[in-house]
């Protein structure tokens, strides 16, 4: 192939192609067949085909579906939460003011840290009885008993609050860059205009930033639906399968029951969940952009 | 007894000290730390080191009885009702923080215990076997690690097997009694000079008679999850033990048989 001839341009993207072949696509089918066999860690090398057992199984396990409804749970609850604080926290630190680039650093601290590391102290700060560090707060200046926050009532919310902790920064790098890319003139003719600040928010600021909007929403979905090394830090599920979601059920299925097939049906399930939510707010935000 | 160690010490309304602190999280050592009062009621969780039966007759009593049993140590506040969440660390920092008079941990926490909590501390600790259920014999979890060698290169074979040798031979054991307060299972280095004065060193040899050790089994640690898992709903919830116990074996049974 000489330079310079229609096909060059397979030669630049071809490490990329066998990048996106070897880490994604095949690990991806080769999931979905595993997913069919009854591939166990314990018998290395000797399988066989099952079919769509694994899902039959899987599907009248009552562990699933409340690991199921955890996710659902902790999805929903992490995507709204997140994308509100992120959207809220752009709206203020977007304006020029004195330490704003302070504050935005400081407000990126959990996205850079290890999530294990994270995991960790937060397990140390929310431990029950009094010697927990927001216990111990709690009775030293407000008298208030110990709450055993990562217990069985308390610990998917407390697993929620650390995530959404952690995934804020994120939300917020992203709705920022989206609301920078607004033009100041729009502003400018609403002012004229008169308009409040409430009116600038419904009229110019979401509408503008539908597709900042639909990308985050897609990123948070996916990464929460298959959120795993917080949780697996704080809790690793428990206590009595409290916080046990999806991934930690995948976890256990695959590589402390050693079953690799029950835990890949469980990937896939995974996979379907996040990508009809991706299609979901495809065609929400498709129909609002026409609406626009 | 037990309730009279919980105590409320400034009449706050919040229990201070607890009588006992017990690791409860989904961890291997909250089943090693408690299995031995089900092994002490004479319970078995396998036959033939493959049919689980600890959801089967006698043993499905020994299970109820044990998980009854914590269950009621969280009710009657003996036990912190945060048990579920403590991992064996979070038990040790309680007991040097004064938030658990007494701690039930493995023999290697007396080491911890002595160098986070200095010596001054440590001359007020003393340790005694895990009781036994009346008229019957004290045990405790003796290791149960299962360690296994794959290659087939016999030169690696055979040095693996020589590590193995000098790590459970004498002088690696005693450095590790000595130093870690890691039991031994050899119990000559009990009466070694160093050893044989020492009341805490012998409280452990005494506890070597009644040490078992868990199946060697690949489905082991499924297993061992069942039973975090009813640890934790019979301090966390009110479901029927009975019926808890029946699905954690049927489960575990499940798993045992997928790995055949």
């Amino acid at each position: 192939m000489k330079i310079g001839s229609k096909y060059t341009y397979l030669f630049f993207i071809l490490p990329a192609i066998l990048w996106v072949i070897a880490f994604t696509v095949y690990p991806f089918f080769f999931s979905m067949y595993i997913s069919l066999t009854n591939m166990n860690l314990t018998r290395p090398g000797i399988y066989k085909l099952v079919g769509l057992d694994n899902y039959i199984e899987l599907f009248k396990d009552d562990q699933f579906w409340l690991s199921f409804r955890h996710t659902a749970v902790f999805t929903i609850s992490v995507i709204t939460f997140q994308f509100l604080f992120g959207f809220f926290l752009a709206l203020l630190l977007n304006r020029p003011m004195k330490g704003t680039s302070l504050v935005r650093t400081a407000v990126m601290l959990p996205w850079v840290l290890p999530p294990v590391a994270l995991g960790l102290n937060w397990q140390w700060i929310l431990r029950g009885g009094q010697l927990g560090l927001i216990n111990a707060v709690l009775l030293q200046f407000f008298r208030i008993k110990p709450v055993d926050w990562l217990g069985f009532e308390r610990a998917l919310l407390s697993v929620i609050s650390v995530t959404v902790w952690i995934g804020v920064p994120f939300s917020f790098m992203l709705e920022l860059s989206g609301l920078q890319k607004i033009p100041n003139s729009l502003f400018e003719a609403a002012d004229v205009d008169g308009a409040s600040a409430i009116q600038k928010l419904f009229h110019i600021i979401i509408p503008m930033m539908k597709s900042t909007f639909m990308i985050n929403l897609i990123m948070i979905t996916i990464s929460t639906i298959g959120y795993f090394d917080i949780i697996y830090a704080l809790t690793d599920g428990g206590p009595n399968r409290a916080t046990e979601v999806l991934p930690l059920l995948m976890y256990h299925r695959a590589f402390k029951f050693g079953n690799l097939g029950e835990g890949a049906s469980v990937a896939m399930v995974m996979l379907l969940l996040s990508l009809i939510c991706t299609f979901i707010y495809l065609l929400m935000f498709r129909r609002k952009e026409a609406e626009f | 007894m037990g309730k009279k160690l919980s105590v409320d010490k400034n009449g706050d309304g919040v229990i201070d000290t607890y009588a006992l602190g017990i690791p409860g999280s989904k961890d291997g050592v909250t089943s090693c730390t408690l299995l031995p009062w089900f092994w002490g009621h004479k319970g078995a969780e396998l036959s033939d080191g493959q049919k689980v039966i600890f959801g089967e007759g006698n043993n499905k009593e020994a299970m109820v009885d044990m998980l009854e049993f914590l269950r009621k140590l969280v009710d009657e506040n003996i036990v912190s009702p945060d048990m579920a969440s403590l991992k064996f660390t979070d038990v040790e920092a309680n007991f040097i923080g004064g938030a658990c008079a007494m701690a039930i941990l493995g023999s290697w926490h007396y080491a911890s215990i002595k160098e986070n909590g200095g010596e001054d501390f440590i001359k007020n600790v003393a340790i005694a076997p895990i009781p036994a259920v009346p008229g019957n014999d004290p045990v405790t979890t003796a290791g149960g690690w299962t360690i296994a060698m794959f290659t087939k290169d016999p030169a690696k074979q055979d040095a693996a097997w020589k590590f193995m040798e000098f790590f459970a031979g004498h002088d690696v054991q005693k450095a590790l009694t000595v130093k870690a307060a890691q039991m031994t299972t050899l119990k000559e280095i009990y009466d070694e000079p160093e050893l044989k004065d020492d009341a805490v060193m012998q409280t452990f040899k005494e506890g070597l008679f009644g040490g078992k050790t868990r199946d060697a089994v690949p489905f082991y640690s499924a297993m061992d999850e069942q039973f975090q898992n009813l640890i934790q709903i019979a301090v966390t919830s009110k479901d029927d033990l009975n019926q808890a116990v029946e699905r954690a074996a049927a489960e575990a049974q499940k798993i045992a048989d997928s790995m055949k």
